[in-house]
């Protein structure tokens, strides 16, 4: 099922976000370089986990690895007019969550036909516009969720200014922590030894 | 997609990509957005402008131009009947105008049947212009600085301007390699601009009467009421820029012998000057201008090239104690004659 074994019959099972498994040719799999580089070589034993992707969309991707596995090398983004007919309707089902989670599985599989492919898309439809139909076309992070991503990110160092301090504090005290055993078993010692010269003094 | 898209919460390396995929002035527009995207889009570090020049008189007018990514397929497929120097995508409105040029850099024949779109190398040259000055067309040139990490190439300041203008200088203190100004400019202004901007290759003045262009049409009424506010010559000279061409200069044949001798003397980085005195002024007195210096009369015209300009230069060769060589003159020709002419001799199309 998952052997290192680099034969395009060879079929390796995926695991998505819900749990669930299924099965893509090694072909189709060798043009994500990340899997190239984390279980090509090594193998799998057991489903390779992909869960921060559900389902759909890894079946998405991976649909588009199995169709272009006979296709030339890849040399670029294609021009939209040069995109085949399966490739057009494969992109216009999506609708653009999917589209979004597609680009976002490619880039962390690292699927450089697929994510170019998808970018060009995007690229294409800022094409030809002016500041204020890009505006229409793009979702612009809004005053609020600037300054709320602003005070995530002043938090966030807060927190770690804390930390920090928590941590330069805890180390301060333990040099206190170690040095006072010593000084108790001093002063023990001390009071021990004053004690009985005393008490031999009295004898 | 009719629902607007979050580019801006791409991942970098998507985001990046979809950047690279665009060309220069969609990511210029695309800058223009919102201070996010602005952000975003420097990130990706675009590529720098071949030229990228700032002309404000009056009205702004931005000239940048970039190398277009090979292959220019979007051009070919757009415009099949296309030919080599074309306009298109001219937005017109009453005060704000986008201009597209296209041209092609490496081409051996200025024929469009010649244009090879898969190697020759095009670039796509935009024309930004308003009709008075805004804080909105400031906010386009800050954009190209930044996104682009852009310097101007050429800066030109007229009279007729804008005080936010010399406030955005003050506080920018762009870097600049051609710096040019109206010879009427204040002269406080013209001081005020020269503490905050060095040109590094050139310097000119421009005076719309005395200029090569504007002679000829002018009337004797327009040269001798012509006011000036004319730079000196040694504050010319202590801005240490290798070429300085500046009409409208105030200067003494005293100041023109001294410069040669201090020049004979001190190294500097000086390859080229040019200097008119402001109309109405006395001619130069060659004598005096020779007066204890060892020179060899030039048998011949002397060329230089300036720009698409060639330069005569009919006069005398100096060296100085470096050894170092150049050729002076007094133009009489096509001014009054009040234009002092100096270029060193690696500067020059024919060598002596």
């Amino acid at each position: 099922m998952t052997s290192p074994a680099s034969s395009s019959e060879v079929k390796y099972l995926i695991e998505s976000s819900e749990g669930n498994t299924f099965d893509v040719s090694g072909a189709a799999l060798r043009q994500s370089n990340t899997f190239n580089a984390m279980f090509l070589n090594i193998g799998a034993d057991g489903p390779i986990p992909f869960t921060d992707y559900n389902e759909a969309t890894l079946k998405k991707v991976f649909e588009y690895c199995e169709h272009s596995v006979n296709e030339e090398n890849y040399s670029g983004p294609k021009h939209q007019d040069d995109l085949s007919k399966w490739d057009l309707n494969f992109f216009n089902e999506m609708d653009q969550k999917m589209f979004i989670d597609v680009i976002n599985a490619s880039n962390f599989l690292d699927i450089e036909r697929l994510t170019s492919y998808c970018c060009e898309r995007i690229a294409r439809m800022l094409r030809g516009k002016n500041t204020q139909e890009m505006i229409k076309v793009i979702t612009l992070p809004t005053a609020e969720e600037l300054e709320a991503k602003q005070k995530v990110e002043e938090k966030k160092a807060a927190a770690a200014k804390k930390v920090a301090e928590k941590a330069a504090e805890t180390a301060e005290k333990t040099e206190t922590l170690e040095e006072l055993p010593v000084q108790q078993l001093v002063q023990t010692t001390r009071n021990k030894l004053t004690r009985k010269y005393l008490s031999f003094s009295n004898e | 997609m009719s629902v607007p898209f979050p580019l801006l919460r791409l991942p970098f390396l998507p985001f990046e990509k979809v950047i690279k995929q665009m060309n220069s002035f969609e990511i210029l527009i695309l800058s223009l957005c919102s201070k996010a995207s602005k952000r975003y889009c420097k990130f990706v570090k675009p590529a720098k402008p071949i030229v990228f020049n700032l002309c404000i008189n009056g009205g702004v007018h931005i000239t940048v131009q970039w190398e277009n990514p090979k292959p220019e397929k979007e051009i070919e497929k757009n415009n099949k009947d296309w030919k080599v120097l074309y306009a298109d995508d001219v937005l017109i409105s009453t005060n704000f105008t986008i201009c597209h040029q296209f041209n092609v850099l490496t081409s051996e024949s200025y024929g469009y049947i010649h244009y090879k779109p898969n190697s020759d190398r095009t670039s796509s040259t935009y024309r930004i212009s308003q009709h008075y000055f805004t804080e909105e067309v400031l906010k386009w040139i800050d954009a190209i600085r930044e996104v682009f990490n852009a310097s101007f190439h050429d800066f030109f300041l007229g009279t007729s301007h804008d005080e936010r203008v010399i406030k955005w200088i003050e506080a920018e203190k762009p870097s600049i390699n051609e710096l040019g100004i109206q010879c009427s400019l204040d002269s406080m202004i013209t001081r005020n601009v020269l503490n905050y901007i060095t040109p590094k290759e050139k310097f000119h003045i421009r005076c719309e009467i005395l200029g090569p262009m504007y002679f000829m049409s002018r009337s004797e009424f327009d040269k001798k009421s012509h006011v000036t506010n004319s730079i000196h010559l040694n504050d010319l000279l202590k801005l240490k820029c290798p070429v300085i061409n500046a009409e409208c200069t105030d200067f003494t044949d005293n100041d023109l012998n001294l410069f040669l001798k201090n020049w004979k003397k001190i190294d500097s980085n000086l390859k080229f000057l040019s200097v008119n005195r402001s109309p109405n002024s006395p001619k130069i007195d060659e004598k005096a201008l020779i007066e204890g210096l060892n020179v060899t009369k030039l048998e011949k015209l002397a060329w230089v090239r300036r720009g698409d300009e060639s330069i005569g230069i009919r006069g005398y060769s100096i060296s100085n104690d470096e050894g170092k060589m150049a050729v002076f003159g007094i133009d009489t020709w096509s001014r009054k004659n009040v234009n002092f002419k100096f270029s060193l001799f690696s500067e020059l199309e024919t060598q002596y």
